[in-house]
């Protein structure tokens, strides 16, 4: 599995990095939409984005727009986390075509709920029946 | 206590910069605390809220503080760390609980992009201080302050 990290801060990004490279996702970063932009021209395609919304040059909103007009990339699943919590900046968010969302501050336990629930982490069992 | 007529008074405050703390660092530190304010604060960042309020949302801190957080969210030793790096932790800091901030704020509002500062706090001119805390971590001292635009009334409405 291969995750698109979008933030503007480095700091955040390695944050992210280590929970989700930890979960086994391989990592690719950029620091604006565009770049994020730039990234999937370039492919292979990341099976989630996680998108900061305020930042320079593209910002995340924007970047979903963009994303969302795009059919070649309707396979990837776009998650905001971001500060915005105001219920209209949600909603616009969700309308945009983003599948989750997540507010900053955030803990490990919370952003590893989401990936379960949008099935991004799978989990095999070993069933014995004696 | 606050010259804020709505928003967060100090507890509320130091919760949202403990809760800031803790999504960055995990546990393996303890949030910051309220402490004596320190002489001086060379380290700043800021982001500006405009649209239902007008101000801004200040951190400032000593340069070991910064350094010691660079250093462990970028996993480097502390004499790798550039001030980019440094600049790109305080800017954080001040992104994510200036967020915060305005979420309880009336709104709806935007937040800018955080400027920073390895000269102190900036002066702010028009404004006043509405609401402080002076903090410590990791035997550093913090400081947050949230500025208004004087003589303004909240407004409700679209920010654009």
């Amino acid at each position: 599995m291969k995750a698109l990290i979008i933030d503007d801060s480095r700091a955040m990004r390695m944050l992210l990095r280590r929970i989700v490279s930890n979960n086994g996702f391989e990592v690719v970063e950029a620091g604006n939409g565009q770049e994020a932009l730039d990234a999937l021209a370039v492919g292979p395609l990341p099976d989630v984005a996680l998108i900061d919304w305020n930042m320079p040059v593209m910002d995340g909103l924007t970047f979903v727009n963009s994303v969302r007009a795009r059919p070649e990339y309707r396979g990837i699943t776009l998650m905001m986390v971001t500060t915005e919590s105001e219920r209209t900046q949600i909603v616009r968010a969700l309308a945009a075509g983003a599948h989750e969302y997540l507010i900053k501050p955030f803990t490990e336990d919370a952003l590893l709920s989401k990936f379960d629930l949008l099935g991004l982490r799978s989990y095999s069992a070993d069933v014995v029946i004696a | 206590m606050t010259d804020l007529e709505y928003g967060p008074d100090s507890s509320m405050l130091v919760e949202i910069v403990g809760d800031v703390f803790t999504g960055l660092f995990g546990e393996r530190y303890a949030p910051p605390y309220l402490a004596a304010p320190a002489e001086t604060l060379e380290v700043s960042a800021s982001v500006s809220v405009s649209g239902g309020w007008f101000g801004d949302v200040v951190i400032a801190c000593s340069p070991a503080l910064a350094l010691s957080a660079a250093a462990e969210l970028f996993a480097m030793a502390p004499e790798e760390i550039a001030e980019a790096d440094i600049r790109d932790v305080v800017g954080e800091f001040a992104n994510v609980i200036g967020g915060n901030v305005k979420s309880v704020m009336p709104g709806p509002s935007v937040l800018s992009l955080p400027s920073t500062s390895l000269e102190g706090i900036a002066d702010r001119p028009g404004e006043v201080e509405a609401l402080r805390i002076d903090m410590t971590w990791q035997g550093e001292p913090l400081c947050v302050s949230i500025w208004t635009v004087s003589g303004q009334t909240p407004q409700e409405g679209d920010p654009s």
